[in-house]
């Protein structure tokens, strides 16, 4: 019999989904066995819910105008940071990304 | 729109530059990427740079793309790689982790269960972790942030992920299972009560 901390970490790394048959069926006697790897579970599955829902469902239209942007700026090849809708003067834009660490090596 | 990215010509195209194919992978991806920089704890000036850099990279690196990788496994890679880049950090994740310890203090030596997941009503859990979430998840490394994003926003496959921040998939499982306990734990301690 599997363990709860074996089964946790197999369905916490996805290590369960690609197993073997044998392996899964423990997982799954051992869920219906115990009700606290079966809260874990739940758990785990509503932050994956949340974080979707969060991300990917938020209401879009409001980058509408960044994604404009930056599609245009992206293909002119224009200068990093230049998209930005406040640094609109080039001056300011060029300061910008010019003091950014990242463009150093 | 003339090109598509499932177009049988297209890695040929994205080769030679041709203005029709960039522009595609411009748009079919554009929104994905910036939500990823996003997620991945940039702030929303940086997401936008990031953003930016990451295609405009894309595009100059275009001859050198192969066509065996996905465009978007390709993608996300220089993503993560400017993200890594603009938070300093070095590719690798710690060999231990803080919530290694805490996940293993949950157990006792037989691997049961020394102090169980607190029971909640599943609706009052949905909204309190939609509530928190983010603030969990800042204090996660990027490498745990984006295998999170990429697993549960985007829905990658694990092999995508994998080739994305250029990991082994055991490397992946290791990501997934801090992330995740750290996310659970930060939400138990944060008051999540009944």
């Amino acid at each position: 019999m599997l363990s709860c901390k074996e089964v946790t970490r197999k369905i916490a790394s996805e290590e369960f989904a690609e197993a073997g048959w044998r392996q899964r069926l423990g997982v799954r006697l051992h869920l219906l066995l115990c009700r606290h790897c079966r809260r874990y579970v739940a758990q785990l599955r509503a932050i994956g819910r949340a974080a979707h829902s969060l991300w990917r469902v938020r209401p879009e239209d409001e980058d509408t105008d960044v994604l404009k942007r930056l599609e245009e700026a992206i293909l002119k090849g224009a200068p990093r940071g230049s998209a930005r809708s406040h640094s609109a003067d080039p001056v300011k834009g060029f300061t910008a990304s010019d003091t950014d660490d990242t463009d150093r090596e | 729109m003339a090109v598509s990215i499932n177009d049988p010509n297209f890695a040929t195209r994205v080769r030679a530059r041709d203005p029709e194919a960039l522009q595609a992978v411009v748009s079919t991806y554009l929104r994905q990427i910036l939500r990823a920089a996003r997620g991945a704890g940039l702030n929303p000036e940086r997401a936008e740079d990031v953003t930016q850099t990451t295609f405009a990279t894309f595009i100059e690196k275009a001859q050198e793309f192969e066509g065996r990788s996905h465009v978007r496994t390709w993608l996300f890679g220089i993503l993560y790689n400017k993200i890594a880049e603009a938070r300093r950090e070095g590719r690798r994740d710690e060999p231990t982790d803080d919530i290694d310890n805490v996940m293993a203090q949950r157990f006792d030596a037989y691997g049961s269960w020394a102090r169980p997941p607190r029971p909640l009503e599943a609706e009052v859990y949905d909204s309190e972790v939609r509530e928190r979430i983010e603030e969990c998840l800042e204090a996660a490394p990027t490498q745990q942030r984006l295998a999170f994003i990429l697993r549960e926003v985007e829905g990658f496959t694990t092999e995508e992920i994998c080739k994305i921040l250029g990991v082994t998939r055991t490397n992946l499982g290791v990501l997934l299972h801090r992330v995740r306990n750290r996310l659970r734990d930060c939400l138990e301690a944060k008051g999540i009560r009944r």
